[in-house]
């Protein structure tokens, strides 16, 4: 009974710590009637936050430095939104008791299940480990794979050490909390009714939630989660809806960070999403080139992190040895081509969002409208499986097996781009609606 | 007034409610909520996280990986250091992990076996130990006398 107040407990403290800091210049009005600012709100203070855990982890201070330094900005953030934070609004409200509830319906299930996947007990609970054991990162070289970045488990070491319960899954709720505030963030797009969002939040956790996905320690939910902040601040500069430019640029180059930090794969991902921000969005040249800028500025700073506190920079895992052109040619072959597609095939259409999905990617083709403003989209879903093809057709390991342990991860970390295809031709049918029955 | 109005509002959207409740259901049954409430209500995480291991096809309590009975000599035992583990299914991995510590000292005092076989019985030698745990002698736990 007491870990069950416990579980509450850490979810009221996740709900009162990610909404300290007003980043999104909320004000009461907008707490009652605009249902994206407050979700806006959660997932800024969990960049920034998460930003300030992973640079402090830089100076190569143990895990309790770190959470002392943590409070003290909590505690800066504190005084500086307290007239805010007194507004009951702030939490007394319909989404708020959502979110509390779908928190809460997650938390209990990692809370039972608790069972670690192959890959975090092989590789990611090692560095878990070295944080909450009192080590630094200079002591991550002693780990299994140190080119694995360790911002995940850094933030589940931190999380399990800053909780009433005392055991290691406290710091895997944190996994929890941030997927539901992002696909929430995410539906928040969709310009309908707030019941209706609700039902909507419920379909993609219903279609999205499995456990040893998502919860055993992978960090496929990292990259799922942050690639749904950037992709809503990518529609918001879409379709016009920022009010400060250089403020939501700042937050995506932040949360770009965090996805470069996430995985290895990270990488790939963020330049799927800086392709089409470069060649189809009107933003002014010159924010262009900062975000590229820093997100490769950024770049920089990982490999100099790596090679300072000399983490393996090579990718000699398993399955790539072979990079030389007649190898890469020797591996190109028309019947490795269609096994990975019958693969991707299968994954793809496990998932109702997914076959959803494609089904809109071909009727969103007919609508000239609809794809001229979600032709960046369209991008990075060419991207996205091009990006898969490549990654499995190069493997020197068996084909086979690779594609059965792996493609349907791969496939559930770009999902977001899809659930945000749904919602913008929803949006658009929605509004083709209004003028009809005009 | 603000009932009035809840029960109109309730009225309006009947068919949409019903969904939303529907939709709640769904998530409960997949998620198993009250199951787990139940679960996490009487039982200790690790007496979870050891149940949860045993339907693991890579693991079981006293099989293949084995992480049930280290669970359990974590849980029941006192020892230094982190006991030295022998898997005598040697394709298996052997969860070091469980023991929650990094960098450490293996002990020199303290044996775990698992999956014993007695065919490979030459590789041990009992009367160098004293049995602390036996679990259906395929899994021990035992000390240096």
């Amino acid at each position: 009974m007491i870990e069950l107040i416990n579980i509450i407990s850490q979810l009221l403290i996740f709900i009162l710590i990610f909404s300290i800091g007003n980043f999104s210049g909320l004000k009461k009005n907008y707490l009652v009637e605009n249902y994206s600012n407050l979700y806006e709100n959660y997932s800024y203070n969990i960049i920034i936050q998460l930003n300030l855990i992973l640079f402090l982890s830089f100076l190569n201070i143990n895990l309790e430095t770190i959470i002392y330094v943590y409070l003290i900005f909590i505690f800066f953030l504190l005084i500086y939104n307290f007239h805010f934070l007194l507004l009951k609004e702030n939490y007394l409200n319909h989404h708020i008791y959502f979110l509390f509830f779908i928190c809460l319906v997650i938390f209990l299930d990692i809370s039972f299940n608790l069972t670690l996947s192959w890959d975090t007990e092989k590789f990611w609970y090692q560095k878990t480990l070295n944080f909450y054991n009192g080590y630094t990162i200079d002591n991550l070289t002693n780990t299994n794979r140190s080119y694995n970045p360790h911002f995940g488990d850094l933030v589940w070491a931190l999380f399990w050490k800053f909780s009433l319960i005392a055991e290691e899954y406290s710091g895997r709720l944190f996994y929890g909390f941030f997927y539901v505030i992002s696909i929430s963030l995410l539906i928040s797009n969709l310009k309908t009714k707030v019941l209706y969002k609700f039902i909507f939040v419920l379909l993609i956790i219903i279609a999205t939630y499995d456990y040893r996905i998502l919860f055993s320690g992978n960090k496929e939910i990292l990259i799922f989660s942050i690639l749904c902040l950037l992709l809503h601040s990518l529609n918001k500069f879409n379709f016009n809806k920022v009010k400060d430019t250089n403020k939501e640029i700042i937050f995506f180059i932040l949360a770009a960070n965090l996805l470069l930090w996430s995985k290895q794969v990270g990488f790939v991902y963020l330049i799927s999403l800086l392709i089409p921000l470069v060649l189809f969005f009107k933003i002014n040249k010159n924010k262009k080139f900062i975000i590229i800028i820093f997100s490769i500025l950024f770049y920089l700073i990982k490999l100099f992190v790596y090679k300072f506190y000399n983490f393996d920079l090579n990718l000699k895992s398993c399955c790539y040895n072979d990079f030389t052109i007649q190898g890469i040619i020797s591996k190109i072959s028309f019947d490795r081509f269609l096994l990975i597609l019958s693969y991707l095939a299968f994954y793809l259409f496990q998932n109702f969002i997914f076959i959803i999905g494609l089904i809109i990617l071909m009727l969103g083709i007919k609508n000239k409208k609809f794809l001229l403003k979600n032709l960046y989209l369209y991008l990075m879903i060419f991207l996205n499986f091009s990006f898969i093809i490549t990654i499995y057709i190069l493997t020197d390991a068996d084909l086979d097996t690779m594609l059965r342990t792996g493609i349907e991860r791969l496939v559930f970390m770009f999902m977001p781009v899809f659930i945000i295809l749904i919602v913008n031709y929803i949006n658009y049918f929605d509004k083709r609606l209004i003028k009809l029955s005009k | 007034m603000i009932k009035k109005k809840l029960i109109k509002s309730i009225n309006a959207n009947i068919f949409v409610y019903l969904i939303f409740i529907l939709l709640i259901a769904i998530l409960f049954k997949n998620n198993k909520t009250f199951y787990s409430i139940y679960k996490i209500s009487v039982s200790n995480y690790n007496e979870r996280i050891s149940k949860n291991y045993e339907n693991i096809f890579y693991s079981g309590f006293c099989r293949n990986q084995s992480h049930g009975y280290l669970i359990y000599i974590k849980e029941n035992f006192k020892y230094e250091h982190v006991p030295d583990i022998i898997n005598f299914d040697l394709d298996k991995k052997i969860p070091h992990w469980v023991f929650g510590k990094i960098n450490y000292k293996k002990s020199n005092k303290y044996l775990i076996l698992l999956n014993y076989n007695k065919q490979k019985k030459n590789l041990i030698n009992f009367s160098n130990y004293k049995i602390i745990d036996n679990y259906k002698d395929s899994c021990y736990f035992l000390q240096k006398k």
